[in-house]
């Protein structure tokens, strides 16, 4: 069996470096958004990552065991990852919660790119846009302004949507609270844990201009938070 | 949110922070890990309170894991 990616012995196109196979996952050929990492990082770490990915695989199949599979998942992408990135600031910004978590209003912002059903953000003015389609719009989404969508904190699981060009959404489109906890917040304010969960909860797709978020479109967020009734908010960064 | 981007969220400051030695797209847990998104939410409260300078920085112990949660997956069908 032959397809796209495989060379043959006999093959006389172009030979595939390791280093053409490894950035292939970032937005390539084989596009896979939980193992882009393997771009990111040094051609040594993908090289140990795989040999040790393949070799604990040989080990799940035996004993059913998938911790050392997600430690060797987890250790690799912090690796690719260390470092302080683009944005680096001085500034300590910190606030002390007036009164107690279970006494206070607290709002749900995520970077997660949630929306309720029948609520498209509709990027570029695009409405329906599908997951693979914004996978394939990353550059885009980095040089446009980020769109907050509000989500009711009624709104069921199966009303809730996710698309997300920048990281793998599997998890989070099989049980939203894995990144966007509402079930466990009106849980929470069920329970007393909250003084309340403020609705509707926003997300966004963090994937988007980072410079005008921070100096325009945030702080008007924030005071659309607060004129919510929120006190004290929980963001959720993918 | 995960651990993996440790050194780039601590070089933004952010006030409060809780970092989970999870996968990324997992912040909170795999799929219907009810029992540890409520923990992870509880420790990521619980730093409102407890946190006293901004740049707080604390690490989840517990590591993630894997289902099925067949009880939590039942109940996600029905909403």
């Amino acid at each position: 069996m032959t397809t796209g990616n495989q060379h043959s012995a006999n093959d006389d196109s172009p030979k595939e470096s390791f280093d053409e196979f490894r950035n292939s996952f970032s937005y390539g050929s084989r596009t896979d958004l939980l193992f882009k990492f393997l771009k990111s990082g040094s051609e040594q770490l993908a090289d140990d990552f795989l040999r040790e990915f393949l070799d604990l695989a040989g080990d799940l199949i035996d004993n059913g065991d998938t911790a050392p599979i997600v430690d060797a998942i987890v250790r690799a992408q912090r690796e690719a990852y260390s470092g302080p990135g683009n944005f680096e600031y001085d500034t300590k910004p910190f606030a002390i919660l007036d009164q107690p978590v279970s006494e206070s209003k607290i709002a749900l912002l995520t970077t997660t790119g949630h929306f309720a059903e029948g609520d498209d953000p509709k990027p570029f003015g695009m409405d329906g846009l599908t997951q693979e389609q914004v996978v394939k719009m990353t550059g885009e989404f980095g040089k446009a302004d980020p769109v907050l969508s509000e989500i009711p904190t009624t709104t069921t699981r199966k009303e809730t949507v996710v698309r997300h060009g920048g990281y793998d959404i599997r998890a989070t489109a099989a049980d939203r609270n894995v990144s966007l906890p509402i079930d466990r917040m009106n849980e929470f304010d069920d329970e007393g844990v909250i003084g309340g969960f403020v609705s509707p909860a926003y997300s966004f797709v963090g994937l988007t201009s980072q410079l005008r978020l921070r100096k325009e479109i945030a702080p008007a967020w924030a005071a659309k938070a607060k004129t919510a009734g929120a006190q004290a908010a929980v963001l959720i960064p993918i | 949110m995960s651990k993996v981007f440790k050194d780039r969220t601590a070089a933004m400051n952010p006030a409060r922070i809780l970092l989970t030695p999870h996968p990324m797209g997992r912040p909170l847990s795999a799929p219907f890990d009810v029992e540890k998104q409520r923990d992870v939410l509880k420790a990521g409260l619980s730093l409102l309170e407890t946190a006293t300078d901004g740049g707080t920085i604390v690490e989840y112990e517990m590591p993630y894991r894997t289902g099925p949660f067949a009880d939590s997956v039942a109940d996600s069908l029905d909403t």
